[in-house]
């Protein structure tokens, strides 16, 4: 996780967030389920088991396969965006 | 043109007839007046002022962007002074967008080049809306309020025979050809939203004009989330105001009804903007 | 020696009045007694001067924004906006550097806006910045190059000639622009050109090196050296348009370190270390002449000695009295003109030798007037 404050907007019944980077200045569009690794990689570090597991417990309305492709998704995105890094065992 | 006040010097006989049809109903203020910005377009000096004369455009003195053919020196002024104010009033959110307003609430139309937005827009402000703008919706962040300069609206191409067509008795310079956004003509703002130059507007909506040729009008919800990154993308100058700018547009999207508006005629577009206002059209 | 006389004496006049942006940076004040004819001005010399930041900061700092009438007021807002936006963007951006260099081990001196930044220094408020620059120990060159390729910069300039220009003769390499930010850095080994006249002792610089809170590879120079820096390169300069601005910051830092113990005792004896004597009399020469900025008088008489022959100086005085002023109509008299040109050769001659200095301005001329005939060319093919 990069050392940063995000400040994020919902908008009512959407899945989609928009994040404000205080350090860099970088706005992002993220998936809510994005937001949701965030807040929870800001701890520690987690492994994508890990996060898919701790979403599936989030979010029991849902289906599994759906949750895990929804954190496949929120990986790239965040990665893409600079926010986070992936930490090698 | 409130909120700015522009001071023009120029040596092109033509240029100052273009000012003169284009906004016969600005005021024209005291020289010993404060000036939000001098601008000049002059030709250019050299051998050249006789075979082919060129013209440059100077904001404060210095010149800015390459000379160009002086017959498009009127084109030429407009987009400087929209690169003036683009780049110099971070007072406001700019927002590269059209605003019109209809019984106090404002419509913002954003839209990248080849949209239809500046068509669109024309042909509205000739049916009863009010011209804020066609270029840059001036956003005050502190008031939640849009202010427009109702300048010459920009048609290109092929627009400027449909706009004519629509609203035969619109004033328009001649046609320049052979600019870079092709042939190029500026259409004199309607008087009534000159002479509310002052009045700024409650945005309502935010519409994104999608022209489609042969199209059916269609309104569709946009997601606001999506419809933020888009106006952070169409804004002169978020990132000059930082978080302060991402919670203007936060608030500024949540305010505002989002709606991608596909359409292939003016008629139907004139319609269904009649309509949006009142909730009597929806997506 | 005639000539130089005579060009002496055709622009030395008495000066006028400062000008309106130097009066009210000195004494913001005066402004709240200005009609809407000076606050036009006012504000049109500022922008030019890139100074606007600047004043907005100052009138900002002196509780004076509240009674400046709205339409000019709207103008400083904007202003100090930009700048204060600027001022975060180099942060992030100087953390961004840090973070590539540190994969090489690099450590790397911050110069000039970036420094002022992140040392706080007051001269950093209101301004604004077009890149940044750093220097490295030119032995380390090669690598910072390679780590900034890394982290996604890219040198902007292909030309054969441009490259050689850089690498060889100046003190650089070639501009390097960030494919995803657009921000711009420049990276130096050393604070003049090894062809330049004057010798700076580079390595000395180096030495007294101060390391800056939150990095443990980003240094700035310590407050003497940072004025001796920030002289040479005004002093050095061609292209004067941010002159005025260049002296606002040295004015801005010689009163802030005057607190300093031993500030001015040790300023002149460094400078003739590092071999920046000249540039340091002509930084004191105009701030005190120029911007009233206080200097202790046995300062001023010992640099009189480091001072050039009289002839010279009279031309020196004409000119950049002149020529730091804003490059605006109201502030460019009679022969400001010739003024920036003679600076501008002069700058180019003070960095290179004169067989190199010839064949640098014919390419130079030589390129524009390739330029401008391609562009008729192109213009005659569109016509036909």
């Amino acid at each position: 996780m990069r050392n940063t404050t995000l400040a994020f907007r919902f908008f009512f019944e959407e899945d989609a967030v928009v994040a404000y980077d205080e350090m860099s200045g970088d706005t992002h569009l993220l998936s809510i389920v994005a937001r949701e690794i965030f807040e929870t990689l800001i701890d520690s570090p987690v492994s994508v088991q890990g996060l898919k597991d701790l979403l599936c417990s989030r979010f029991p309305e849902d289906v599994p396969e759906l949750v895990s492709e929804g954190v496949d998704v929120a990986l790239v995105q965040l990665l893409g965006a600079d926010l986070i890094q992936v930490v090698v065992d | 043109m409130h909120p700015f006040v522009v001071r023009v010097r120029s040596d092109i006989s033509r240029l100052a007839d273009d000012i003169c049809l284009m906004y016969a109903d600005f005021p024209v203020l005291d020289p010993g007046e404060f000036a939000d910005f001098h601008v000049e377009v002059s030709f250019e000096r050299g051998i050249r002022r006789w075979l082919k004369p060129l013209a440059r455009f100077y904001f404060d003195g210095r010149p800015s962007f390459i000379p160009l053919p002086a017959q498009q020196a009127f084109p030429m002024l407009e987009w400087g002074i929209n690169w003036c104010v683009a780049a110099h009033s971070h007072n406001f959110l700019i927002i590269h967008a059209a605003v019109i307003e209809r019984d106090g609430k404002a419509i913002i139309l954003p839209a990248p080049p080849g949209s239809g937005k500046s068509t669109l827009c024309a042909a509205l402000i000739n049916r009863g809306w009010r011209l804020l703008s066609d270029e840059l919706a001036l956003y005050d962040m502190a008031e939640n309020l849009v202010y427009g300069m109702a300048r010459p609206v920009n048609l290109k191409n092929a627009s400027i025979k449909i706009v004519s067509a629509f609203a035969p008795d619109v004033i328009m310079t001649p046609a320049v050809p052979d600019t870079t956004k092709g042939t190029v003509a500026l259409m004199r703002p309607p008087q009534a939203s000159v002479f509310r130059i002052a009045e700024p507007a409650e945005p309502a909506m935010i519409v994104l004009p999608n022209y489609q040729h042969g199209a059916d009008p269609l309104l569709e919800l946009h997601g606001k989330a999506q419809t933020f990154m888009l106006i952070a993308d169409q804004s002169f100058n978020y990132n000059v105001h930082g978080r302060a700018g991402f919670d203007a547009v936060g608030e500024l999207v949540e305010r505002c009804r989002c709606v991608r508006f596909t359409y292939s005629c003016l008629e139907h577009a004139e319609q269904v903007f009649d309509g949006l206002l009142d909730g009597s059209c929806h997506a | 020696m005639q000539n130089k006389c005579l060009m002496a004496c055709l622009m030395v006049r008495v000066m006028p009045e400062a000008d309106l942006i130097v009066q009210a940076l000195l004494d913001p004040g005066r402004t709240s007694s200005l009609g809407y004819q000076q606050w036009d001005l006012l504000i049109r010399q500022g922008r030019r001067a890139n100074l606007l930041g600047k004043l907005a900061g100052c009138l900002a700092e002196n509780d004076l924004m509240e009674s400046i009438p709205d339409a000019p007021h709207r103008h400083l807002i904007s202003a100090l906006k930009m700048a204060n936006r600027q001022g975060l963007a180099i942060r992030w951006e100087v953390s961004r550097i840090a973070k590539a260099m540190s994969l090489f081990g690099i450590d790397l001196i911050l110069l000039k806006g970036a420094a002022y930044v992140l040392a706080e220094l007051p001269c950093s408020s209101g301004r604004t910045f077009s890149d940044v620059d750093i220097l490295v120990p030119k032995a380390r060159i090669v690598d910072a190059e390679n780590a900034l390729r890394i982290h996604g910069w890219q040198s902007g300039h292909h030309d054969e000639y441009d490259q050689r220009y850089y690498r060889q003769w100046m003190h650089e390499i070639p501009p390097m622009m960030h494919v995803r930010r657009g921000t711009t850095i420049d990276v130096h080994h050393a604070i003049l050109p090894e062809t330049a006249r004057i010798k700076v002792n580079t390595a000395a610089l180096f030495k007294n090196v101060l390391p800056l809170k939150g990095f443990n590879n980003v240094f700035v120079l310590e407050p003497i050296d940072m004025v001796l820096h920030s002289a040479t390169h005004l002093f050095h300069e061609g292209e004067l348009d941010n002159g005025l601005r260049d002296l606002f910051d040295l004015d801005s830092m010689l009163r802030n370190f005057s607190h300093n113990e031993g500030f001015w005792a040790g300023l002149l004896p460094r400078a003739s270390e590092l071999g920046l004597e000249r540039p340091l009399f002509y930084a004191i020469r105009f701030t005190s002449t120029l911007l009233s900025t206080p200097i202790p008088e046995n300062l001023l008489h010992e640099l009189s000695k480091a001072g050039p022959s009289f002839w010279v100086s009279h031309l020196m005085t004409a000119c950049y009295k002149r020529a730091l002023r804003p490059n605006h109509s109201s502030s460019s008299p009679r022969w400001t003109w010739l003024a920036r040109k003679i600076l501008y050769i002069r700058s180019h001659w003070m960095k290179m030798p004169m067989g190199l200095l010839v064949r640098h301005l014919a390419h130079k001329a030589l390129i524009s007037r390739r330029a401008e005939t391609l562009e008729i060319a192109a213009e005659r093919e569109r016509d036909a």
